[in-house]
């Protein structure tokens, strides 16, 4: 999720139009934003309902915020930065994410023994295969894996969302790609 | 460069993160190399697959009422109120942070029981190691010197029970003691001799001669315990001069 603030805030001399005006807006902000962190979280929990709750939290947390609003060039990073964290959390103490665990596993373990080696087969299922395995990571690694590889931000994006070194991203992202290929590799064939 | 290097540079390889000679050395190897060659297909099919994971796919209305739940979630959060009862009692901020009110109860609790059990231990582990027992247990002789200073535990410990076995090995490891340590053996001999028992002030002095130099003498007192070691005996030092006053 990259982009620009819709709109600048310009100082107001009233309170009530002030608080109008971050009103409206914030909605700008909720409209535009609203879709790539719900993909995020998506991707994040495995659950469209459960994105949708934590990127709701995500915005209420945003509005919230002491220093609202945030520079126009923070906005992307800061709402990121809240999204991920409330869905580390939010796996860390969901139960489902031990089934997940299972469950992923169930489905690995599943198209393992599948006497179909069909390999157009194994495209389509390729994506719930990886989804899975995914969902297998552990938190922070999967938080790296999510922003770096398939949201497509920088090491240095990543460092910046999840507030650590960037040494600490490539440590978990090589941890991330090297436990998917490991889960994976029966089913990459030639 | 060898298979070993080239396999950890394959998933950076797929996601296009190697700088150009790195990249140049790596695509040599891959050249000469059908192993690394296969590792690296799966690596670059797999960045692909990942990189075409899928959207999530929202029905019809997802986004209807989203930014209206958000609101009404602010407005519910802020006209949070306690009840009456918590408010007269300066218990207003509970309804605000439930969850942090409960967790410094429970914090409290803890705190508490924490407390109460670890002085529960520690009076019941000092209790248990002012013991004969426990002294000799532990082969604190310097430690049983100590105590048997005060003339109340001097007094209970001469009349605690101890297992005639480790009354034998303690004296025997007494033996291989540096003098300061041979308290217990002197006492025992003594008593056995019959020179402390209702005499405070001998014994006092029978303390301070025990840290001189003076000769031990186990085993009269080894061959009195062996006479009555059976299994499960228990004896204590009174006991022993008594029996020691009879036979003599």
């Amino acid at each position: 999720m990259k982009g620009t603030l819709p709109l600048t805030l310009v100082e107001e001399k009233s309170t009530v139009d002030r608080e109008a005006r971050q009103a409206s807006l914030f909605e700008e902000i909720v409209l535009q934003y609203r879709r790539p962190l719900v993909a995020l979280a998506f991707r994040m929990l495995n659950n469209l309902e459960d994105a949708r709750d934590q990127a709701q939290e995500a915005f209420i947390r945003f509005w919230k915020m002491k220093s609202w609003p945030p520079e126009a060039e923070e906005v992307v990073a800061v709402l990121n930065r809240i999204t991920v964290n409330l869905c580390i959390d939010k796996l860390r103490k969901l139960r489902r994410f031990r089934l997940f665990q299972s469950g992923a596993q169930a489905v690995i373990s599943q198209h393992a023994s599948s006497d179909n080696a069909d390999r157009a087969v194994l495209e389509r299922e390729m994506t719930i295969l990886i989804q899975a395995a995914v969902a297998r990571l552990k938190p922070r690694q999967k938080a790296v894996f999510v922003l770096r590889d398939v949201e497509g931000y920088s090491v240095r994006e990543t460092a910046q969302i999840l507030s650590c070194a960037e040494n600490n991203v490539l440590v978990n992202l090589h941890l991330a790609r090297k436990n998917l290929k490991k889960w994976l590799t029966p089913y990459l064939k030639e | 460069m060898n298979c070993s290097n080239a396999k950890k540079e394959l998933p950076l390889l797929a996601h296009d993160e190697l700088e150009s000679a790195k990249r140049d050395a790596l695509k040599q190897h891959l050249n000469g190399c059908t192993a690394c060659q296969s590792l690296a297909k799966q690596y670059g099919y797999l960045a692909e697959q990942v990189r075409k994971l899928p959207a999530p796919q929202e029905s019809e209305g997802f986004y209807d009422t989203f930014f209206q739940e958000i609101m009404e979630r602010v407005s519910k959060n802020e006209q949070r109120v306690a009840p009456e009862w918590q408010s007269k009692i300066g218990l207003g901020w509970l309804a605000l942070k439930p969850r942090m009110a409960f967790a410094g109860v429970g914090a409290l609790l803890v705190l508490v029981l924490s407390f109460f059990l670890s002085n529960h231990f520690y009076f019941s582990s000092k209790k248990q190691r002012t013991t004969l027992e426990a002294y000799l247990e532990r082969s604190d002789y310097r430690g049983l010197a100590r105590a048997m200073q005060n003339t109340k535990q001097q007094e209970k410990l001469l009349n605690d029970l101890v297992p005639v076995r480790l009354f034998i090995d303690g004296l025997r490891k007494l033996e291989r003691l540096p003098f300061s340590q041979g308290f217990l053996a002197r006492l025992l001999t003594e008593s056995v001799a019959n020179t402390l028992v209702g005499r405070p002030q001998r014994r006092s002095q029978v303390f301070r001669d025990y840290f001189k130099n003076e000769s031990l003498d186990f085993k009269a007192v080894l061959k009195a315990l062996s006479k009555i070691d059976r299994p499960g005996a228990r004896v204590s030092v009174q006991e022993l001069i008594k029996w020691k006053r009879g036979s003599a």
